[in-house]
């Protein structure tokens, strides 16, 4: 694991298998009545959240330990306005299991609804996630001199380095 | 809908997900048991144990399909894959006897507690050092990406 450029790919498979199985256990509680399914499902979202926080720390920290061109920034920013839109929504969804009848979700419907869309915030994050690692080569180490262009890599291709706000706005204002 | 996925060479990088996932959230979910002494803890340790069995297995079928057409140097495959495959069919064989204990004693054995217990720390350890291979493949040769050209040495 040392070997790694970061933390951040240990900890993403939490929020991408456990908000799926939190929905399947969750969707066939409430839709069969099953209350061991609903308490299932509830260890399977609190486990998910947990996972999401260290996966969205461990990524906010990563942004900076690899080098990345444009392309790869631009994605990189995407996946961070989702992970936190994930990570907020799933809060929510953790106060809401509080409030239940038997294990049972109040408002139940309501509360697969906002599941099924955490989930499918997570897998969305999760491909994107994907697309840099496996098409970009983004934190992949031989990718790197594709990446900052010195053996012929993507057109157009640079070296994103982030600095202060002030640095990064005048870097973009370019 | 997932252009990402779209672009995998093999299902097994969208799998691998689960299993690691499910069976770390199973042993804290027992360790929880054992602690609290909950049975609520216990009957969801034993749903997600279940789940992330059915999901190594698939994990492992994906793996022993995309082998061959993964493209790797000999060099990584020896001594990358080669340990990654010993180690998951070993977490398969595991996980599938502690499986069968656990339903056969649901949700959580009395009989032979604390080795249930040592049995299922072992297996994610055995899961950790083989997920490590796999992590090493990806991120350190390109393993199932496009990002540079194949075939890359195996380096220390």
């Amino acid at each position: 694991m040392h070997q790694v450029f970061n933390v951040h790919p240990v900890f993403v498979h939490f929020p991408i298998a456990l908000f799926p199985s939190a929905l399947l256990l969750y969707g066939l509680g409430i839709m069969l009545n099953w209350r061991a399914a609903c308490v299932a499902g509830r260890a399977c979202l609190y486990l998910a959240v947990a996972g999401t926080m260290v996966a969205v720390a461990t990524g906010l920290m990563a942004q900076e330990t690899f080098p990345h061109n444009e392309r790869i920034h631009h994605m990189m920013q995407t996946h961070k306005v989702i992970g936190l839109l994930m990570a907020s929504a799933s809060l929510l969804l953790v106060w809401w299991s509080f409030l239940h009848k038997a294990q049972r979700p109040k408002g139940a419907y309501p509360f697969l609804g906002l599941l099924v869309l955490v989930t499918y915030l997570a897998l969305q994050n999760g491909d994107l996630g994907a697309r840099m690692v496996f098409i970009e080569g983004a934190a992949v180490k031989p990718a790197v001199s594709v990446i900052t262009g010195e053996h012929g890599g993507h057109e157009g291709a640079h070296t994103h380095h982030h600095g202060t706000e002030e640095e990064t706005l005048g870097h973009h204002r370019h | 809908m997932f252009p990402g996925a779209q672009h995998l060479q093999n299902l097994h990088p969208l799998v691998i997900h689960f299993p690691i996932a499910l069976l770390m959230g199973a042993v804290l979910l027992y360790m929880a048991a054992w602690l609290l002494k909950s049975e609520r803890f216990a009957h969801s340790a034993f749903v997600v144990l279940v789940m992330g069995a059915l999901s190594v297995t698939v994990a492992v079928a994906t793996g022993l399909y995309a082998e061959q057409g993964v493209m790797l140097s000999l060099s990584v495959r020896e001594q990358l894959l080669r340990p990654h495959k010993s180690y998951m069919l070993a977490t398969l064989a595991l996980c599938t006897m502690l499986t069968g204990w656990a339903i056969l004693a649901r949700p959580f054995p009395k009989k032979g507690r604390g080795l249930f217990l040592l049995l299922v720390l072992v297996m994610i350890g055995v899961m950790t050092v083989g997920a490590d291979f796999g992590g090493r493949m990806v991120y350190d040769y390109n393993a199932g990406g496009t990002a540079c050209r194949q075939p890359i040495q195996f380096t220390k």
